[in-house]
């Protein structure tokens, strides 16, 4: 750079003028603490060079804009560079060649270069030229143009963001209050643009800045928000909605009189204003609720009518407020004698809007014939199988979901739940549990499904399906008169629809009170299964099964409900086939093995289905076969049930190739019939096990080929979970079809070694499974590389790569049981085994059950596994018991009885007696574990008694003092089931 | 303006496609036929425009695409490509956590260099399982108000909606349909690498032969 020359003029320009130059700001309120700027001027080429470049990164070309990007990269190290930049910011370029007649887009590409250089390097800016960027931004702030002064209000937030104080944009709060107490509108909207930048970016300078700026700008942000300007009091309300998200101690000194400015601008003319208040309305209620306790009748007045305002946009923040109120302590009481103004406004916003209304009178039609294209079939997930400790949890099912009903009639119920919650595996010990249990929050799941805004209808189905918890049965005096009047609407069917969607919304919370009217409310829904929309049809399936748990205690009805639920799925709307899948999904679940009498209708109406159904509705047919299997278990494995179903699932996949998506929502279901029918599958194994080994080795072909392909992945896993499936179903039946199937079938355990090194973790994931299962199940196949299992499986346990961890800790524990108890005369290499597992694994293992921050199941599973191998190999275990001990039996209390917990009981007290002293810190821990059994089996619990009056013994008189410390439970535990 | 690319009598508008690198914009984008595509990921440098022409029943639009560099060393001008214009596209990786996590920060970005325009949020690889963006935090675009699509590039699941969507905005009629079917790439090609070139001539052809006329609407 060649001059640095003192150009004064330029300099003028830079702090003075105004008017001059047509695209310039001017700075008449220039504080006294403001710095002058600094003596710089740039040099005329330099300056149009870089002008010319910013031009040119406004072009649509893309070999111009590879250009600008090289040539960026250039300036990037040119000295002054940023000054260039900020002084095109300021004052623009102008030049007589036209091309730059976009000035406005050249200054705002010179500020945003800027801001991004700021970002990554402020501190190395020269001292002179941040002056020189500082002054000339606080100038450019009160630009008259909305974007420069945008751009202008970014840089500033920028640089306090990179040195974390205010003060490192000197002159700013002074010129902050300056401009929000002028009386030019761009001076105020440009404040108010970077206390808006400020607020978003650094909030926590904001509030905690030693400047205390808040404390004089949050006074005067309260008092704009009653401004004549409409831009002006928007803003002023939304800067405060965001900083109440802090909480700062001046919007708190300040909040009544925000209270009582926000009910001066209630009414006001824009809508924009309107719902920012009833935004700040109810950030208060969540977070400052006791703030508007003296206001609460005119608040309340206020959302009432906000909510059947007739812009949707107020009236659906306005409805967040209701579920907000229920949820603070004491709202309850404030709302109830509201409930009867309030039920019917809700209710009247859950219907259908115009628009919607048109669109589904358009899709009320036939249209099963019509062929789905690839591009609305939602892609499935397979999860990869899953261990959880044991069989022993829950695996959480969604029922019905109030969003999903109120989204749309094809949205209905399980179905959507199913598609990620899904199967045979639980995704909520998918290791990102715990925080969304939630029972209120676990709807956003449809959000995220489906692609539909937020919207009126929604929110208040979740506000009614509130009330219902909240209030319960006392809801329904208000509710049901007028719902009453919705469901009889003859000539609306959106009034009808939207009378059933409340109906299923108030099934759980209202359950009780709804149990007298259910007789007369279930023959009304069937009645409307026959409606003339497909809508209505839709919802009364999906608010029938959100009664299930009522209607599967009367046989008749029961009954009634599956010959229903059938007919529709032959429904002639695609739609309605939906629903109607999805209901008898949810009611599976809901009934378990009480369906299997309707086992034979069933599969009747499924085979039909499966010949007549588009893509897309056959993807939800095979979710329903999903649940069934698992719902009725092994009554699948009846012959009368086989014959039908089987060849069903025959044909798709003698017809379905082996690269075809299709072939994962097959192999998926297949995994869960599988499971059902037990032992009775081993007449399909060959099958199953030649296609899913072909299909794996054809995979692991081609990607040694170097040919990869995204969805191999899919392929993998599920391949791996259904034999999976079948080495659980056969168990030591299995071990014929490791080797060699036929029709082109490979040996299942070189590709299962192949899928434990995978370097994808979901395939690892599921190949731990299976090697667990097949550990499991004794298989004699893995004698002969053992070893080598169990060194694949050890170095598996990193919890970093959690699901595969989890899965490796519960095969590893399945192959110590399994090397432990083959007979002495298997050649096994007894010593390398016992020597990993000691060196190598029991690390990991003990590293992991003591980080109890980590996913529960693969805490349960470490402990397991810990007691399993002191049950193999005690004397070398017992030495580190005491780093394991407290840890495993907190993990080990938690788990439900069973053969695993049994095992690593007996492996437990094993390592007690061999070192009794390591448990003596924990011994209240090691009660409580014993305490949960529920039912012991009596060699364990000899062993209990056994260990336990050594202790006395040996302990003598000090016992008593450690008696006196135990809880209460222990104490009588103790007393009362070992005599002690 | 002078160097953008327009066509006579056509409204053109610019759509900015913004997210972290990697979540697929530039295969997103690229799905349109008149685009090349590619097979494997290769980082955008700043930016790239793609010009998408669509049929509607309000006549022809076309829409500049600014695919931007993701990367943050890459990033070339980052939001300075936002400038003029008219509705943003925002994508993450439903199975990334992490750039669900900075869809606020795009979306800030945003809203200070282009105040009120459309923007759309689109989840992509909706088809790779084990979804580590859980359903609960998806709760950005009901706060702001976004529009959000879920997208599969590899099955070309919804990929038209967040252009129907930003067309309908722009247009100011949600009535716009459009009235050819797009044309999209079919899923999940695989092309050796010595026939990219080969293909990539022919469909710089195909390029100039009109749309197939089919009155296919896909998005009721």
């Amino acid at each position: 750079m060649a001059s640095v020359a003192m150009n004064s003029s330029h300099l003028a320009l830079a702090s003075t003028t105004s008017g001059e130059h047509p695209n310039s700001c001017s700075t008449p309120l220039a504080p006294a603490s403001q710095p002058q700027p600094t003596q710089w001027a740039p040099a005329p080429e330099k300056l149009h060079a870089i002008a010319t470049l910013l031009r040119d990164s406004t072009s649509a070309y893309t070999n111009v804009q590879q250009q600008v990007y090289n040539q960026l990269q250039k300036y990037s190290t040119v000295r002054d560079f940023n000054n260039y930049l900020v002084y095109i910011l300021a004052h623009g370029y102008n030049s007589p060649d036209a091309a730059y007649h976009s000035v406005d887009a050249v200054r705002q590409a010179a500020g945003l270069v800027l801001k991004n250089n700021i970002r990554l390097l402020y501190n190395s800016i020269h001292p002179h030229s941040r002056q020189y960027i500082n002054s000339l931004l606080l100038a450019a702030i009160g630009d008259t143009s909305y974007q420069i002064r945008a751009v202008a209000a970014t840089c500033i937030s920028t640089i306090v963001d990179s040195m974390h104080t205010l003060a490192s944009c000197s002159g700013l709060t002074t010129t902050l209050i300056h401009y929000m107490d002028s009386d030019r509108l761009t001076y105020i909207e440009g404040a108010l643009t970077v206390l808006s930048a400020l607020a978003e970016d650094v909030p926590l300078t904001l509030n905690h800045d030693v400047s205390r700026p808040l404390d004089v700008l949050i006074p005067k942000l309260i008092h704009l928000c009653a401004h004549p300007s409409e831009t002006i009091r928007a803003k002023s309300v939304q800067i405060l909605n965001h900083l109440l998200l802090g909480l700062p101690s001046a919007l708190r000194d300040h909040v009544d009189v925000f209270i009582r400015t926000l009910f001066s601008i209630a009414d006001d003319s824009s809508a924009q204003v309107r719902k920012r208040v009833c935004t700040s309305i109810c950030l208060l209620t969540e977070a400052i609720p006791q703030s508007l306790a003296p206001y609460l009748t005119s608040v309340i007045e206020f959302m009432l009518a906000s909510s059947s305002h007739s812009d949707e946009l107020i009236a659906r923040e306005a409805c967040e407020f209701w579920i907000l109120v229920a949820r603070v302590q004491g709202g309850k009481d404030v709302l109830r004698s509201y409930l009867p103004r309030l039920v019917p406004i809700i209710l009247d916003n859950m219907v259908y809007s115009k628009d919607e209304v048109a669109l589904y009178n358009q899709l009320n039609k036939s249209d099963d014939t019509i062929p789905d294209t690839d591009e609305d079939i939602r892609p499935r997930f397979h999860q990869p199988r899953f261990v959880a400790s044991g069989s022993n949890h829950d695996h959480p099912t969604m029922n019905g979901d109030i969003h999903s009903a109120a989204e749309n009639g094809s949205q209905v119920g399980s179905l959507n739940a199913n598609g990620t919650a899904n199967g045979s595996n639980d995704s909520s010990t998918g290791g990102y549990d715990s925080d969304d249990d939630d029972g209120y929050e676990s709807s956003d799941l449809e959000d995220f499904r489906d692609d539909s805004e937020w919207t009126l209808r929604k929110c208040s189905a979740s506000a009614i399906d509130m009330f219902s918890h909240v209030f319960g049965d006392e809801l329904l005096d208000h509710l049901l008169p007028r719902l009453e009047s919705k469901v009889a609407d003859e000539t609306h069917w959106e009034q009808r629809e939207c009378g059933v969607l409340a109906l299923g919304a108030i099934a759980e919370g209202c359950y009780q009170g709804m149990l007298p009217a259910l007789p007369r409310v279930a023959s009304f829904l069937f009645g409307l299964t026959e409606d003339q929309h497909n809508m209505v049809r839709s919802i009364a399936c999906w608010t029938l099964s959100r009664y299930s748990k009522w209607i599967i205690n009367e046989k008749s009805r029961f009954e009634q409900l599956v010959d229903t639920l059938l007919k529709l799925t032959g429904d002639s709307n695609k739609l309605v086939q939906k629903a109607a899948c999805s209901s008898l999904a949810m009611l599976a679940e809901e009934s378990g093995t009480l369906i299997a009498p309707f086992l034979p209708p069933i599969l009747g109406a499924l085979s039909h289905a499966f010949s007549q159904y588009q893509k897309n509705n056959l993807i939800a047919l095979y979710d329903v076969v999903c649940t069934l299997a698992d719902a009725v278990g092994t009554e699948l494995a009846v012959q009368e049930h086989m014959t039908v179903l089987m060849p069903l699932l025959t044909g798709q996949w003698n017809a379905t190739s082996d690269n075809d998506s299709k072939m994962l929502s097959l192999l998926e279901c297949l995994s869960h019939v599988f499971r059902a029918l037990g032992m009775s599958s081993q007449q399909y194994a060959g099958n199953i096990f030649s296609r899913c080994t072909s299909i794996m080795d054809t995979i692991y072909n081609q990607e040694a080929r170097g040919e990869r392909d995204d969805n191999h992945i899919d392929f993998l896993t599920c391949c791996l979970d259904l034999m999976c499936a079948l080495a659980e179903a056969l168990g030591p039946n299995v071990d014929p079809f490791m080797s060699n199937n036929g029709n082109g079938g490979k040996p299942v355990l070189p590709l299962l070694f192949a899928g434990m090194k995978d370097r994808r973790q979901e395939v690892r994931q599921s190949a731990f499974a299976l090697l667990g299962e097949l550990a499991r199940a004794r298989t004699p196949s893995l004698i002969p590389a053992l070893t080598e299992y169990v060194e694949g499986t050890v170095e598996a346990l990193n919890p970093e790569y959690m699901s595969v961890s989890n899965n490796a800790t519960w095969a590893l524990g399945e192959l110590v049981m399994m090397a432990g108890f083959l007979p002495p005369s298997v050649p096994i290499n007894r010593d390398v085994i016992q020597r990993i597992l000691v060196e190598r694994a029991l690390d990991s293992l003990i590293r992991v059950v003591n980080t109890p921050q980590l996913n529960r199941s693969l805490l349960e599973n470490s402990a397991l596994t810990l007691g399993r191998m002191g049950l193999v190999m005690s004397e070398s275990m017992a030495p580190r018991l005491g780093q394991f001990a407290e840890a495993a039996f907190s993990q080990l209390r938690n788990i439900r009885d069973d053969i695993e917990k049994e095992q690593a009981f007996h492996g437990m007290n094993a390592m007690v007696r061999v070192n009794p002293t390591a448990i003596m810190k924990c011994f209240g821990n090691y009660l409580d574990a014993i305490g949960s059994w529920f039912h012991c089996k009596p060699d364990l619990e000899m062993e209990f008694a056994s260990i336990l009056h050594g202790y006395k013994q040996s302990l003598g008189d000090q016992w008593f003092s450690l008696f006196n410390s135990f809880s209460s439970p222990s104490q009588s535990l103790l007393k009362e089931r070992f005599a002690l | 303006m002078a160097q953008n690319q327009t066509q006579p009598n056509i409204p053109t508008f610019k759509v900015v496609l913004v997210g972290d690198g990697g979540v697929g914009k530039t295969t997103f984008v690229k799905r349109h036929i008149t685009g090349e595509f590619e097979k494997r990921y290769m980082a955008t440098m700043g930016v790239e425009v793609h010009p998408l022409r669509f049929s509607t029943n309000f006549g022809e639009i076309l829409m500049n695409v600014w695919d931007t560099a993701g990367q943050e060393k890459l990033g070339g001008l980052r939001d300075g490509y936002y400038i003029q214009g008219d509705a943003a596209i925002i994508m993450f990786d439903v199975t990334s956590r992490m750039t669900y996590k900075n869809v606020p920060q795009w979306h800030r970005d945003l809203v200070r260099v282009c105040e009120n325009i459309p923007i759309v949020l689109c989840g992509n690889k909706v088809d790779i399982k084990d979804r580590k963006v859980k359903a609960k935090t998806i709760t950005f675009h009901r706060k702001k108000s976004l529009q959000y699509y879920e997208l599969s590039a590899k099955s070309n699941y919804n990929f038209e909606k967040p252009f129907l969507w930003i067309a309908r905005k722009l247009i100011g009629n949600p009535g716009v349909e459009f009235t050819r079917a797009l044309a999209l790439q079919p899923p999940e090609v695989i092309i050796p690498d010595d026939q990219i070139a080969q293909m990539n001539k022919e469909i710089e052809e195909a390029s100039h032969i009109p749309l197939p006329d089919e009155d296919d609407n896909t998005d009721l």
